[in-house]
């Protein structure tokens, strides 16, 4: 139902007996719902699709005037998480909140 | 099957937070849209890159029902006794994610406070409920369309609203009547026809498309039961007559005009006060009648004065020559008295 609030998790387990490392999840953000204003500061997005990263405040987004403005969690279009190494065996959970317009 | 599928694992969930967030989207994603969620992996085993590996999870967006009406105006309705037709206009909006047919009621308030502080009086008659067919905010008789639901109004969309009905005779400066206009949501069905009665979704989330209702609470229903409702206000605004008749001896034949007495052969002035109060709407056309008793005949020499003044009590001796006598009635129409004003009509007669 529109402004209800959602946590997307994706599960990872890494099942060979092999270290994995430079383990990226990139996930765009669906159609019907925004990044929650209060997602975790830490997160890394995009705002344009995936060709640019970062954390939220370090981004900005054309403000339709010719000039740029800090991006919104509304502007996110993308969330992504790197893990450096995982190891055989390891897994995890990871979330992040959304809102649905 | 890939060995590296085997390796890594992926699933994708969602879950619905208990918790609402307060933004203040209005429909929002139309409900039964699919929210698909798909994560994609990519990693390095002995430092080669391996293929890219995905998960995906689809919710369904639910059904929030929400509908509103609005006033439009800021006062009553300003009324006459005996007028029809008089209109109240109310905007309903569809607040809802869904496109949803609307069924419209007017109930008759009895008694206490309308929308504008007014203390309900009396009801109106002959109620009727109008769309506004040609959108121009306007109750237009003929053109707009008496319904009794709004039919397939889709999300965020609005119309405006026209219950329209007669003021009965006799009602006061200041009655007032107060209506309260009722919208329900009903499945959008099909057009042309009313859809079903909304079922809220009871007990757990479905994957489905499910129904949660959001309106609040109106005048006379309660929140979150698929309808809305407001009351708006028709409010008397007419003249307010009074009327006096004065008489004073004016001469006699015995004393003439000094302490003249009402005996045979004296003349009499008769003098008719019409007073309007302040506060109330002018009256246009005001029709005298004073039909004479037996006893007195009507002074031709004198005639007929009106639109005189009246001070402390007294008629003054002016006004306009006019009116008329005919089969023993003295006939006087005034064209019109304001609010706060008085007029005199002043005739004389002679005692048999």
């Amino acid at each position: 139902m529109p402004g209800d609030r959602l946590i997307f998790s994706t599960a990872y387990h890494n099942t060979g007996a092999m270290v994995v490392k430079n383990f990226v999840v990139t996930n765009p953000i669906p159609q019907g719902v925004t990044l929650a204003s209060d997602a975790k500061g830490t997160l890394e997005v995009s705002v344009d699709d995936g060709k640019n990263w970062g954390r939220l405040t370090m981004l900005t987004v054309p403000d339709g005037q010719g000039g740029r403005r800090p991006a919104q969690a509304s502007d996110a279009t993308h969330v992504r998480w790197t893990l450096a190494t995982l190891a055989a065996g390891a897994s995890g959970v990871l979330t992040y909140n959304a809102i649905v317009r | 099957m890939s060995n590296r599928s085997k390796m890594l694992t992926m699933v994708s969930v969602m879950a619905l937070a208990m918790l609402h967030s307060a933004n203040a989207l209005a429909a929002g994603t139309a409900a039964g849209t699919s929210i698909t969620n798909t994560a994609s992996i990519a990693y390095q085993v002995g430092g080669v890159s391996q293929n890219t590996v995905t998960a995906s999870n689809t919710i369904t967006v639910d059904r929030k029902v929400n509908v509103t009406i609005a006033r439009v105006g800021s006062s009553a309705t300003s009324v006459s006794p005996g007028q029809t037709s008089a209109v109240t206009t109310f905007t309903v909006t569809n607040l809802s994610n869904a496109t949803l047919d609307f069924g419209l009621a007017v109930a008759q308030q009895s008694g206490s406070t309308g929308a504008y502080g007014a203390t309900d009086n009396f009801d109106t008659s002959n109620v009727k409920i109008y769309v506004d067919s040609n959108a121009n905010g306007t109750y237009d008789s003929g053109t707009d369309t008496q319904v009794t639901y709004l039919d397939e109004l889709a999300a965020d969309a609005n119309k405006t609203v026209f219950v329209v009905s007669d003021i009965p005779l006799g009602r006061l400066n200041g009655d007032d009547a107060t209506i309260v206009l009722t919208s329900t949501g009903f499945e959008g069905g099909g057009s042309g026809s009313k859809g079903a009665a909304l079922t809220e979704t009871s007990g757990a989330n479905t994957s489905a498309m499910d129904t949660v209702f959001a309106d609040g609470a109106g005048a006379t229903d309660s929140a979150r039961d698929a309808a809305y409702s407001i009351k708006n206000d028709y409010l008397v605004f007419t003249a307010t007559l009074s009327v006096t008749k004065i008489s004073k001896v004016i001469s006699d034949p015995l004393n003439g005009t000094t302490n003249p007495k009402a005996i045979p052969g004296a003349t009499v002035e008769y003098c008719i006060v019409v007073a309007n109060a302040s506060g109330s709407a002018p009256a246009d056309s005001v029709d005298i009648t004073d039909p004479l008793p037996s006893q007195i005949a009507y002074d031709a020499t004198y005639g007929i004065f009106f639109s005189g003044t009246y001070s402390a009590g007294v008629c003054n001796s002016d006004g306009i020559a006019g009116g008329s006598y005919a089969t023993g009635s003295v006939t006087v129409t005034l064209s019109g008295v304001a609010a706060n004003e008085t007029k005199t009509v002043l005739y004389r007669a002679t005692i048999n």
